[in-house]
């Protein structure tokens, strides 16, 4: 069996904040996540904002270490990985954020946040990078005339395109995709996500596409995770995603997404309440404040991720 | 006559004589919800704003008018216009503390503009900030009326800047982006008690959103705007079943469909201070005219109250 490009195994994540200025009260961002991504596969990860998506994104990036649970790299542990082995994974697992304007250097031009990848990583040998950067900008449908302009010279959409040529740069085998879309524009985004899904084919690359947009997430995953307050409710592939009698809380997700050709209404009256605070999580399963179909025992029991099919897992009694 | 009349608005900067709202007109009927799309920078909030005639400082000329239940609202003097803000027109933004007070509880907050805009005494003022909370969807209104805007969570909080929004009991209300901020379980909430304050009470509405999805759903009749103009204005069924102008078209296709996005177009906003003298569509044009190039389009009906800016319908 092949391993996957990463996995992460049983991640718990806490977080310390300060409340009424005095007491530090810690909390769980992420409890026991499980999930591998394959080769050429994108993983999705819905979920509304503050249920853990990006948490999860750093510690797969090893931007954040967990407080429990292991992080694989091309099926190896990152607690047993030697420097040089670490080093050399480390550019193959690249990332692409919502706001290109923070993540890229706002005094760097565009060649320049296009080398400094490539010499770190690949070699220190200008002409190459060049030829490598020039390749990636036409990849990513930027004219090479860019390459001497700074960020703020360009528009929202090319400075998403030029944080997708950095990552390219080095022939990563993921990349994590935090709401790359989330600050475009409906036409903007399409043209990025295309692209997306054109190197995903071209290089048989993987993502983990973390999104708060269902359109988006189904759009370009093989697989969809629905997170819930840190916990993975339900995870199923894409292909069978409109058949199943999903999770109560990927229903409302549903019901609440606004597409604009589905045949039914929007408004349904069917959502209701709000995500708690993870400060003070719901006893039992953490959603039965708001769903419809809790019985007693829901607020009783934490239900566990169960296997429904070889595509199917979902963490509620009731399926 | 229709409740709500705007006609030929222009806004503009000093700088070079830039215009960023270009003759703009529409009519809604009361009740009505009407929506207005189009990406960021094309003029939606500014349009806004005038409807209240309010204007950001660095705006340095409009023109036109803005007819509401028959007034002229650039006609009237600065005091008149205060005791119409509120009454008969209100706003709610995409950031509920930019118009909240943070150092004001809610009922306070609402108590104000009950002072200001009717003559009530204490108890009947508290009668009513009870009844707007609870009309709003806030639960225990007695208690949440005496919270600061910090102590309530983020769908409470929208909820209760609609609520002030409605204190004068405005027969108009802008709603600019009021959802854009907040998570889809929380939006979906907040659209069902617009639409259901449309419907129960007759409020009419402006939906200013960039998600096709919401306007969708919203309203009844839609405006599409491209850099600072209006290219096409149907009901919602007929733009969604026959949309004209290629921009249009081009929204709808790139937005993706159970899995799917028809058809990439070109992107790029166009540049507001440099805008084309031609059709500002020229650029994203799929298939320019030749017209397009040298002369701009105006906007002409096409058919029964579906309007439509672009020379392939000449
Ligand atoms: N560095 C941090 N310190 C304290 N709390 C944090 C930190 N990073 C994230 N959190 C909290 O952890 C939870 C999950 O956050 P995040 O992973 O950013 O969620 P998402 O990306 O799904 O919106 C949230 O409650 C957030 O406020
Ligand atoms: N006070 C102002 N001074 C100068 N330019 C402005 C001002 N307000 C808005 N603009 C410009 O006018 C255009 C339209 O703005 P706005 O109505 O806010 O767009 P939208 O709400 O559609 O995103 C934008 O290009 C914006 O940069
Ligand atoms: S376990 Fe119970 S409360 Fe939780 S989602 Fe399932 S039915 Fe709802
Ligand atoms: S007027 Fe011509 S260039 Fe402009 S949108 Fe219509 S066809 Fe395209
Ligand atoms: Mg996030
Ligand atoms: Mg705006």
């Amino acid at each position: 069996m092949v391993d996957p490009v990463v996995e992460v195994k049983n991640i718990w994540k806490s977080y310390e904040i300060k409340r009424w200025g005095f007491k530090k009260q810690s909390f769980y961002a992420l409890m026991d996540v499980s999930l591998a991504v394959f080769k050429g596969e994108t993983m999705g990860v819905l979920g509304e904002s503050g249920c853990g998506k990006t948490t999860l994104g750093k510690i797969i990036l090893d931007l954040e270490k967990p407080d429990k649970g292991d992080v694989f790299w091309f099926g190896k542990n990152l607690k047993r990985l030697s420097k040089k082995k670490y080093n050399g994974f480390r550019t193959k697992i690249q990332a692409v954020f919502q706001d290109p304007y923070s993540s890229l250097n706002p005094r760097y031009k565009v060649v320049d946040t296009l080398l400094e990848p490539y010499f770190i990583n690949i070699e220190k040998n200008k002409r190459k990078g060049l030829e490598k950067a020039e390749e990636v900008l036409s990849l990513v449908g930027l004219r090479k005339e860019v390459l001497n302009k700074y960020p703020h010279a360009l528009s929202g959409g090319e400075r998403q395109r030029v944080a997708l040529a950095r990552a390219l740069m080095v022939s990563p085998s993921l990349i994590v995709l935090d709401e790359p879309t989330s600050a475009l524009d409906t036409t903007l985004a399409s043209q990025i996500l295309e692209l997306f899904k054109d190197f995903k084919l071209k290089f048989h690359l993987s993502y983990l596409l973390i999104s708060h947009s269902l359109p988006v997430i189904t759009y370009l995953s093989d697989w969809i995770v629905v997170m819930y307050l840190g916990r993975i409710v339900e995870i199923c592939k894409k292909d069978i995603f409109l058949k199943i009698n999903h999770h109560p809380y990927t229903l409302m997700l549903i019901n609440a997404s606004p597409d604009p050709f589905s045949p039914k209404p929007l408004f349904s009256k069917k959502v209701r309440g709000e995500v708690a605070s993870a400060l003070f999580r719901p006893s039992g399963c953490e959603f039965h404040p708001r769903c419809e179909e809790r019985e007693n025992f829901c607020s009783k029991k934490i239900p566990q991720l169960r296997k429904i099919s070889d595509f199917h897992y979902v963490a509620c009694f009731k399926r | 006559m229709p409740f709500l009349e705007v006609k030929d608005l222009v806004l503009g900067l000093k700088r070079k004589n830039v215009t960023l709202v270009d003759k703009v007109s529409f009519s809604l009927e009361k009740k009505e919800i009407l929506g207005i799309l189009g990406e960021s920078g094309c003029g939606k909030s500014l349009t806004g704003f005038s409807l209240l005639r309010l204007f950001p400082p660095g705006i340095a000329h409009y023109s036109g008018d803005v007819i509401i239940d028959g007034g002229s609202l650039y006609k009237l003097s600065e005091e008149e216009i205060l005791k119409l803000r509120g009454k008969k027109v209100a706003i709610i933004l995409q950031d509920p503390l930019s118009s909240l007070n943070p150092v004001l509880t809610i009922g306070e907050q609402i108590e104000e503009v009950l002072k200001y805009h009717f003559n009530l005494n204490k108890n009947e003022r508290k009668e009513r900030i009870y009844r707007l909370l609870k009309e709003v969807g806030i639960p225990d209104p007695e208690i949440r009326a005496k919270n600061y805007p910090h102590q309530l969570s983020g769908g409470l909080r929208q909820r209760a800047m609609i609520a002030m929004a409605l204190a004068g009991e405005p027969e108009l209300l802008v709603a600019d982006e009021p959802t854009t901020a907040l998570d889809v379980t929380l939006q979906i909430q907040i659209l069902e008690l617009l639409s259901e304050l449309n419907q129960k009470k007759g409020l009419t509405i402006v939906f200013i959103s960039h998600d096709l999805g919401i306007i969708r759903w919203i309203a009844s009749k839609i405006c599409v705007f491209y850099a600072g103009e209006v290219v096409e204005m149907a009901h919602t069924e007929e733009l969604f079943n026959n949309p004209l102008h290629p921009y249009t078209i081009n929204l709808i296709n790139s937005y993706p469909r159970e899995g799917k996005i028809k058809k990439i177009l070109k992107g790029g906003v166009v540049n507001i201070y440099e805008k084309p003298e031609g059709c500002r569509y020229f650029e994203r044009c799929e298939n320019p005219c030749k017209d397009g190039k040298k002369s701009h389009p105006e906007l002409i009906s096409v058919k029964n109250r579906h309007f439509v800016r672009c020379f392939r319908y000449g």
